[in-house]
């Protein structure tokens, strides 16, 4: 089996595809079967037009699957916020389904929760696993702004009332191609119901909130998703998640909340100066520095516990323009009764040993590693900036030198282990394949 | 393409980054070895330009001592990242108030990382 993955960085696209062509596609001999490319989300559309048309013109490859990131990163390489990054294989142990598209995925699900399971399950294989792309959180310049709406008196009161009108909100932005990534949660637990027993995925993402493209062969789309499948009787797929769980600090009650994951009052008071107080942050000095951005927010992680002892990681960000705070707390989260939560600390080193927790984990059935996909939060990548590269050292250290492996940066990161769906953020996924 | 032809595109390609003003590659005593600017100059922009040319040699002894890669300054309404090349050279990114750093970290590592083997 022969995988190749490799990396190029520079301002110019067409530059950037030529040399992964030459360098990293045609170094496998014949046409590959499989190839994920992943480009930075600065680009322009019609530079992300013309790449994949070269790409598939050059290599004429079929099964070629990709999107765009803040970063991308590859095993032997710092990664890069300017660039792109192709991660191809050819050889008859791996079985790649053909890519498909689904197209404004947030609002017409259903052809995609009925179609997708029936495919994935065609082959009997002994070891299967989906991979798949989805179209990652996209909000308007005045997004903040428009969630005042949410701090006001009826909501807070009539929360069931703002929860209907919410996912109708969610659904009109949704046809306009904006939103969260939170209607993946709702997605996975479809597929788990239907038999998809295992997945990997993640969500194409720019850092601004803007413009995040999928690829399938050289077509490209805006607020869709695009999956495949492996299948293998000799190759085995090892999955697994982690966080960075380096340290637990205080705990919170979340008291009152809406279905779109927005905390409007913790421990009974307005959730973004009482978390604020939480932190030991003072209001002022965040003030300040955070007003004049429309976006920028004071990023911090939280995790609830669930029945089995372990944490779900989530992401709150505070906004001074606002009362409440935005979680990414997915619907099945949230429960009627207040949410016991706990603030969690990040930190480089943290992120560097989950990262290996993660990889170690899908590794520990597979003695041969062949190469790895690794799904990771692009605010990990804020947390560790330079460091990043560190992370990266860890992943291969457990794979090995010279495994080809790739890693995405991206919106949300999911999976679904044994039926079990897992939608997460601030995290990272891994998919270790080998015998 | 010569070695100072392959550092100015790599100069020019931090310079197409969200946010950045200019990119210097100077030596360690101050005297500058290839630079990129937009072309919005600016008195400000000057100024810290400015700045940098008479400090980088501060820097650059401080990084050496420490055994630093990397130096951010947070200036009003400019930030500048200082990273070691070698023992010869210091890469020099300016760019406004409002620049991801984490980001731009990443990158301008990357960056001085293959100018250092161009060098």
């Amino acid at each position: 089996m022969q995988v190749k993955s490799g990396m190029v960085s520079n301002r110019s696209l067409k530059k950037v595809v030529k040399e992964l062509i030459d360098d990293v596609i045609l170094e496998i001999k014949g046409i590959p079967d499989f190839l994920l490319i992943a480009f930075t989300s600065k680009y322009k559309r019609t530079d992300y037009k013309r790449a994949l048309e070269l790409l598939t013109q050059e290599t004429g490859v079929k099964n070629l699957i990709g999107g765009t990131f803040p970063a991308i990163g590859v095993q032997n390489e710092v990664p890069t916020t300017q660039g792109g990054a192709a991660f191809t294989f050819k050889g008859s142990e791996i079985k790649v389904q053909r890519p498909i598209i689904y197209k404004n995925i947030r609002t017409k699900k259903k052809k995609f929760i009925t179609e997708f399971p029936k495919i994935y399950n065609t082959t009997k294989a002994k070891s299967k696993i989906a991979f798949v792309l989805s179209t990652g959180p996209k909000l308007q310049p005045n997004a903040m702004e428009q969630l005042k709406l949410l701090d006001s008196y009826p909501a807070i009161r009539y929360q069931k009332m703002f929860n209907v009108l919410g996912s109708g909100l969610e659904w009109l932005l949704g046809k306009q191609g904006l939103g969260t990534g939170s209607y993946i949660d709702e997605l996975l637990n479809y597929l788990a119901i239907n038999n998809v027993s295992e997945l990997i995925g993640g969500a194409t993402f720019d850092i601004d909130l803007e413009n995040n493209y999928q690829f399938v062969s050289d077509f490209i789309y805006s607020n869709s998703l695009v999956g495949t499948s492996f299948s293998s009787d000799t190759i085995k797929f090892g999955h697994s998640w982690t966080f960075d769980k380096s340290e637990k600090t205080k705990e919170y009650s979340i008291t009152h909340k809406l279905k779109s994951g927005y905390i409007q009052k913790i421990n009974g008071e307005r959730a973004n100066n009482k978390l604020l107080q939480i932190m030991d942050v003072p209001s002022d000095i965040y003030n300040e520095f955070f007003e004049k951005f429309s976006y920028a927010n004071a990023l911090y992680l939280s995790g609830i516990k669930e029945e089995d002892g372990n944490y779900h990681p989530f992401m709150t960000a505070n906004h001074p323009k606002l009362k409440g705070v935005v979680s990414t707390l997915p619907p099945s989260k949230i429960t009627e009764d207040p949410i016991k939560a706990e603030l969690f600390t990040q930190s480089g080193l943290g992120i560097e040993k989950s990262a290996y927790e993660c990889v170690n984990k899908a590794a520990e059935k597979i003695t041969n590693p062949k190469f790895g996909i690794f799904i990771n939060c692009a605010n990990r990548l804020l947390i560790a900036g330079d460091k990043i590269a560190e992370e990266n050292k860890k992943l291969a250290e457990r794979l090995g030198d010279n495994v080809p492996f790739i890693t995405l940066y991206s919106g949300c990161e999911f999976s679904i282990f044994s039926k079990k769906p897992k939608y997460t953020t601030v995290s990272i996924h891994g998919l270790v394949a080998g015998k | 393409m010569s070695s100072i032809n392959r550092v100015k595109s790599e100069l020019e390609d931090l310079l197409e980054l969200e946010d950045v003003e200019a990119v210097v590659l100077f030596r360690i005593d101050g005297s500058v070895i290839e630079s990129s600017f937009d072309n919005n100059y600016t008195s400000r922009k000057i100024r810290v330009l400015q700045w940098c040319k008479d400090n980088v040699p501060r820097v650059s002894q401080e990084m050496r001592g420490n055994n630093l890669q990397k130096v951010t300054y947070e200036l009003s309404d400019t930030c500048i990242l200082f990273f070691a090349i070698g023992k010869i050279g210091i890469l020099t990114t300016l760019a406004n108030n409002t620049a991801n750093l984490s980001l731009l970290a990443v990158e301008t590592k990357r960056k001085a990382s293959t100018i250092e083997n161009y060098m």
